[in-house]
């Protein structure tokens, strides 16, 4: 389990302030703009960055007083950064096995040569898609209770995405108490991964909530200005003005379908629901 | 602290045939300046700047953010930076020594104290290097702290020049400085053997070594990432 409570960074042109609660077993997405406070959370949790109000709890312990065995049970990607690009496999390899009890040589090994990553090569030879691989399964490549993927996809194309987001979810099913969280700019692969969806916008979580209730309770409201005015907005928790009138954002989409028959009510991706709550007005 | 040392003896092990070539032109050196401390101090300023070299290595494509999520402190990063320095630098030594020393063997030169001392002396830079440029690397990065230590080399060859310069001088200051500079030193010697000298240079060397890697872990502990 992940707790930040009342995190507060500040910086010259952007204030973080985040309080999350991440339970165990579950998969959690960070969603959010560039700039909008993903990476500087993920740093937060992993203790990259001081801060002086609020504390990060990992399963009962405050990072600041995290010892080596409780660092070792951290799994974590960082989109831009990792080893030395002069290492190759066989020295990342011997690096982890040296700071890992945990490290398993062998399947870490099977696994680069399962996803064709050149043993023989130099990191900075690789394709960004297998540097992107290479960060994943390291951070794969011990026990760990908690994971922490900052971008873990980029660079890849869709067979690989989808080889990774495998991994992931083969590392949940492995023990079910471990924490997972992602923050992608794919927003398919928070639908087709994550139990929750966090959105971040301004250093701030501005949403939150179940996956499986985004895509299927969610729903966008498509009217014009006479019926956005006589609407129910009980459960319409943002809207936007557009050309035809207006585009609400509901957690409720059958109490419309049943009350307002020939409103036109559309499924929406995360991405969809980011912009209405970014862009448009929150109720 | 065994996953960072790997991490830097792969670092260092990238460079074999640098070092390689470096230890080839240092024998041949020998061999052509016949001067057998010309090895020792050649083999000890490079070997002991390796422990910057991984700081830098580190720190390419803004790798230091990962290495610290690995489950080692910062404390212990600067401790193990330190340790790997002097013992690269120490074994550098000792080889470079005994290179050296086979050399006055076979070239049947006096094997005496004052070549003892000489390869003692070099335990100074060997110390001194390492704890100048790692708290200058870590604070700033190495493409910064190149230009900070051009900096510092600068300000230190002038005043050493301005010092040199002072007795052709009429400046009356300058020449007082130089002329004390003179006394203190003439005195220090007469009193005090060159041994006790290399000893006390070295102990010297050894606290700003401590008292720098004091300072390194106060940076580290500073930074963000």
């Amino acid at each position: 389990m992940i707790k930040i409570n009342g995190l507060k960074k500040n910086y010259k042109d952007f204030n973080l302030d985040v309080t999350m609660e991440l339970q165990s077993g579950t998969i959690n997405g960070l969603v959010g703009t560039n700039g909008a406070g993903k990476s500087t959370t993920f740093k937060a949790i992993l203790g990259l960055i001081r801060y002086k109000e609020g504390e990060v709890i990992i399963n009962g312990k405050n990072i600041k007083d995290f010892t080596f065995e409780d660092k070792a049970r951290i799994g974590c990607v960082m989109t831009d950064s990792f080893f030395s690009e002069s290492f190759k496999i066989k020295d990342i390899a011997a690096i982890m096995k040296a700071t890992y009890k945990t490290f398993d040589e062998k399947a870490f090994l099977d696994k680069c040569e399962h996803y064709k990553l050149p043993k023989d090569k130099m990191l900075k030879e690789f394709s960004n898609g297998m540097k992107a691989k290479m960060k994943v399964i390291t951070a794969l490549s011990y026990d760990t209770d908690v994971l922490i993927l900052d971008e873990p996809t980029v660079g890849l194309d869709v067979v690989a995405r989808d080889e990774i987001l495998d991994e992931i979810r083969d590392y949940m099913e492995a023990n079910e108490e471990r924490t997972v969280i992602i923050s992608s700019h794919i927003s398919s692969d928070i639908e087709k991964l994550c139990d929750t969806t966090y959105m971040i916008h301004d250093g701030k979580i501005v949403f939150e909530d179940d996956t499986y209730k985004l895509l299927s309770e969610y729903a966008a409201l498509k009217v014009s200005e006479e019926e956005f005015a006589g609407l129910d907005k009980t459960h319409v928790k943002a809207f936007r003005k557009e050309k035809y009138g207006y585009e609400c954002l509901t957690d409720e989409k059958d109490y419309y379908i049943e009350n307002y028959p020939s409103m036109v009510v559309e499924k929406m991706s995360v991405d969809e629901m980011m912009m209405i709550l970014i862009k448009g007005e929150r109720i | 602290m065994k996953g960072l040392i790997v991490k830097d003896l792969r670092i260092a092990w990238g460079q074999k045939s640098l070092f390689v070539l470096m230890l080839v032109c240092a024998i041949v050196c020998l061999f052509t300046i016949k001067d057998p401390t010309f090895i020792v101090g050649y083999m000890c300023l490079v070997c002991a700047s390796i422990g910057t070299t991984t700081c830098a290595y580190d720190e390419l494509n803004n790798g230091m953010a990962f290495l610290m999520t690995l489950p080692y402190s910062r404390e212990k990063y600067v401790i193990e930076k330190y340790l790997f320095s002097i013992s690269i630098g120490f074994i550098a030594w000792v080889i470079s020594s005994l290179i050296s020393a086979l050399y006055v063997i076979i070239s049947h030169q006096p094997f005496d104290t004052g070549f003892i001392l000489s390869e003692v002396f070099f335990l100074i830079p060997l110390l001194l290097i390492p704890a100048v440029m790692i708290p200058i690397i870590l604070k700033f990065g190495s493409a910064r702290s190149r230009i900070i230590l051009f900096i510092v080399i600068g300000i230190v060859f002038a005043l050493g020049g301005v010092l040199a310069l002072a007795g052709s001088t009429h400046i009356g200051f300058a020449n007082e400085i130089n002329n004390n500079i003179e006394i203190v030193t003439f005195s220090f010697k007469s009193l005090v053997s060159s041994f006790w000298i290399a000893g006390a240079g070295t102990g010297i060397s050894l606290l700003c070594y401590l008292a720098s890697m004091i300072v390194s872990i106060f940076i580290m502990k500073n930074k963000e990432y």
